[in-house]
């Protein structure tokens, strides 16, 4: 895999534009890909971060074969300390800290990804569409998105989801249709700069339609700032599908789940594990999406690729 | 990027170290209080007035039961024996009458005014009239001064619980004169309950200084009290949730918790406090529903056996904490018309597989439903909930726990659509006929389903019980509530206990199942 150099042009300059031109956009938006991609995971940040991530990936995977014990049997003392059999303690039914922290990841980290991608998905469809089109479709679908802004979004997802009722399926719709609108704004904007484009234009002259204009021309340069906020909204959906759970309007008992958890530890203050351990998985897998998150942004942002570039070279 | 990383390391750091500092802050200094005139008591508060002819929750009971005087009362916290409070009694013909003779003729409200007859009827009648949550307590019962030392209290059918409903702290006695001056009126035009938040017209050990529902009350000795004067001369009642009271009670900083469950009540020891562990009037049992199409299994008596016997009450008992009870049936223990504990069901796997084989269950899901948010005096609902539902998986019964919030399970409960679930009964007042609505027609068992000609038997044995008089009760509603246990409609799981902890800065207090911390008995 070739690594570029860190003197390489910014997404919009005149070089880039050129090259649309000539007609090879799509070509342009998969080199940047190949060639930026790895260089973001090797600043330190961006590293660590890859390192928790994949750490929990095996965890998620193997975890039937990692848990030691079955994490929903109630066969230990209960509430006791982490030490022994139990390593990471029991809880207040009596059943292993370490095997429901394990199996919780199962739930969670699948949950959070598949909710971004559709979020990320469904919003920058929206965007796009009302930054090409403009006008009354703009208006319409803005508006939708400044009325889901006008409230904060862990209040909306617990109101959808208390309506909807408690469960895996609802709380992810829940989040899904609280955080879409983030991803709208930011298409929207860049699509509504970049409609106006020489290459764009060039490209309706020549016939190219609407679809095939966003897709083909525009989409591959609006895609890098999505990508790190979906990156950094990961962290986002993990935190608040734990804080429905933690209010019983998440993943439905007795499913394993780091948020329910740390609601059982909250009346248990004695017994400190309960809720530790789930709090500090929640706190690496956030900060291992948020530093890759950050590293991702620096990278792909022509401003601070080139600082990136001299950083890890 | 060079210069970022520092920042970040800082500002991590810097966070880890803020809550180990906070965690390390929050241990210290244990032991009681100062001694002084002040006692500080804390509760998740439950409260929406004070009024007591509209309180109906136990913060409001709590402060009431300090404030009011009451016609009777239960000497030492035995609940099967009323006795005289204000007033001494007399039952006549047949328990439809009741006499009331003035006793107390030193008692006194707190501004001074003598207690007289016509306080006690204007009382009972504001209760009444009022039509909030505690006017059930005297349905069908006419209130009839006879002359200025005694009234009645005529009921249309025989009502033997009454003597066990008028010590309930929504029967205070307030000051008529007063109260008819501040709006208040024996009918639905009634005005004087913010007046009464304010200014509370009772003849018990305090007054109200500061009312405030969502923080704190205060309370004041009520210098005109015909009985001891209190030690603590004034009490302030906080709200605070029960991770908050432990840590209170541990440093110091309060003397009383109302709310800890029996795990945190573990972490008091001998330097920090006592716990008074109390029998509590609350029942937890599980419903099914008697209706085919909604109950599926649930509505098959073999099935529900089924369940009865799959249960581990003792793991229950655990979960309940040190002090709970079995149940026989859902009457609590300590009441006339329970069922001796002794012959609570056990657990036994061989006679379930036998039962579930009889019923024809074939493993499906029964939907189980409980409030997610609710703990009944620290046993966490969603915690036995999945507790039950991990014994019946290993007898083979198999529940999909559906959680709620309260008002939502509530809901779903009344109107008769769950097949299974967690249900909860506090007692009113400490008598069988309080459990009445568990028989089938009552108020209850309609949400199962079970209605009028749901079991002829139990009918029957309902309305021997209703019959009987004196200690003959006893045996005749012990009897009722077996028969009513033995159909599995509704499987009692465990009385819990009530905890309340109490710091080492008080020496004398007294703590009973009737009032839980009687402030103006504490030295």
């Amino acid at each position: 895999m070739s690594i570029s150099s860190p003197k390489q042009p910014p997404t919009n300059s005149p070089d880039t534009d050129a090259e649309v031109l000539e007609g090879n956009p799509v070509d342009l938006g998969v080199k940047r890909w190949r060639v930026r991609f790895p260089k973001a995971l090797r600043t330190p940040l961006g590293f660590v971060g890859a390192v928790i991530l994949a750490i929990w990936l095996i965890v998620a995977i193997f975890a039937p074969l990692i848990a030691p014990f079955n994490p929903l049997a109630q066969d230990f003392t209960r509430l006791a300390p982490p030490g022994g059999e139990n390593l990471l303690g029991t809880d207040t039914l009596g059943r292993d800290v370490l095997s429901r922290l394990v199996v919780s990841a199962r739930t969670t980290l699948p949950a959070a990804i598949f909710v971004v991608i559709c979020s990320s998905v469904l919003g920058s469809v929206l965007g796009a569409i009302a930054g090409y089109f403009g006008r009354a479709v703009d208006e319409v679908i803005m508006r939708i998105a400044d009325l889901v802004f006008a409230f904060p979004t862990i209040i909306l997802a617990m109101v959808i989801a208390a309506a909807l009722g408690p469960g895996l399926k609802n709380a992810i719709i829940a989040i899904l249709l609280v955080s879409w609108p983030s991803y709208a704004r930011v298409t929207r904007s860049l699509v509504m700069t970049a409609r106006n484009s020489e290459y764009v234009v060039a490209g309706r002259l020549l016939g190219f339609s609407a679809g095939k204009s966003l897709l083909r021309e525009i989409s591959p340069n609006v895609l890098s700032p999505v990508v790190v906020l979906a990156t950094l909204d990961v962290g986002s959906a993990i935190l608040t599908m734990a804080g429905l759970s933690f209010l019983s309007l998440g993943v439905v008992p007795p499913t394993p789940d780091w948020g329910a958890m740390i609601s059982e530890g909250v009346s248990q203050f004695a017994s400190w594990w309960i809720a530790f351990f789930p709090g500090l998985c929640i706190l690496t897998i956030v900060m291992a999406f948020n530093f890759i998150g950050d590293s991702l942004r620096d990278s792909l942002d022509p401003h601070t690729a080139q600082e990136v570039g001299e950083t890890t070279s | 990027m060079k210069a970022r990383l520092p920042h970040r390391v800082l500002a991590i750091g810097s966070a880890l170290a803020l809550t180990f500092g906070l965690a390390a802050c929050s241990g210290g200094d244990k032991g009681g209080g100062d001694a002084s005139d002040t006692l500080v008591a804390e509760t998740a508060f439950n409260l929406k007035t004070i009024d007591p002819h509209r309180q109906f929750e136990f913060t409001g009971s709590t402060i009431d039961n300090a404030i009011y005087q009451t016609a009777l009362e239960f000497k030492d916290g035995d609940q099967t024996k009323p006795s005289d409070g204000l007033c001494s009694f007399t039952m006549s013909d047949g328990d439809k009458k009741m006499t009331l003779t003035l006793k107390e003729k030193d008692a006194k409200f707190s501004n001074g005014d003598p207690v007289t007859v016509d306080d006690i009827v204007f009382s009972f009648k504001r209760l009444q009239g009022l039509k909030g949550n505690p006017s059930f307590f005297l349905d069908g019962v006419t209130v009839k001064k006879v002359d200025d030392e005694s009234l009645e209290l005529i009921s249309k059918k025989p009502n033997p619980a009454l003597p066990y409903i008028l010590p309930n702290s929504s029967i205070g006695i307030v000051n008529s004169k007063v109260v008819k001056e501040n709006k208040g009126n024996t009918d639905e035009k009634d005005g004087a309950e913010a007046f009464l938040n304010e200014n509370s017209q009772g003849s018990g050990p305090y007054k109200v200084d500061t009312y405030n529902a969502d923080s704190q009350v205060v309370l004041t000795a009520n210098e005109n009290y015909n009985g001891p004067a209190p030690k603590y001369k004034r009490v302030v009642l906080r709200n605070v949730s029960a991770e908050t009271q432990l840590t209170d009670i541990q440093s110091g900083q309060a003397q009383v918790a109302f709310d800890l469950n029996s795990d945190q009540a573990k972490q008091i020891d001998d330097s920090m406090g006592k716990i008074s562990s109390l029998p509590s009037t609350k029942s937890l049992y599980i419903f099914n529903n008697t209706d085919k199409k909604i109950g599926g299994p649930a509505a098959n008596p073999d099935f529900r056996k089924a369940v009865t016997s799959a249960i581990d009450y003792d793991k229950l008992t655990e979960l309940a904490g040190e002090g709970s009870q079995r149940m026989a049936s859902l009457v609590p223990n300590e009441f006339v018309g329970a069922v001796p504990k002794d012959q609570a069901p056990e657990r036994d796997l061989e006679k379930t597989k036998k039962l579930l084989k009889k019923a024809g269950y074939k493993g499906e899901e029964i939907p189980f439903h409980y409030s997610s948010d609710q703990s009944v005096n620290g046993v966490d609902l969603a915690q036995l909930a999945e507790t039950l539902q991990a014994q019946l998986k290993e007898a083979g019964i198999n529940l999909a726990l559906k959680p709620a919030p309260s008002s939502t399970q509530l809901d779903g409960f009344r109107s008769a659509k769950q097949p299974m679930g967690i249900g909860t009964w506090g007692a009113d007042f400490p008598d069988p006929t309080n459990y009445n609505v568990f028989i089938p027609g009552g108020s209850v068992a309609e949400r199962v389903n079970w209605g009028k000609d749901g079991d002829p038997e139990l009918t029957k044995l309902a309305e021997a019980a209703e019959k009987t008089e004196g200690e003959a009760r006893d045996a005749a509603y012990a009897k009722l509530y077996k028969a009513t246990a033995d159909t599995g409609v509704w499987i009692p799981l465990v009385q819990p206990v009530n905890t309340v902890a109490v710091g080492s800065s008080i020496t004398k207090y007294v703590s009973n199942a009737d009032v839980s911390f009687d402030f103006a008995k504490a030295e």
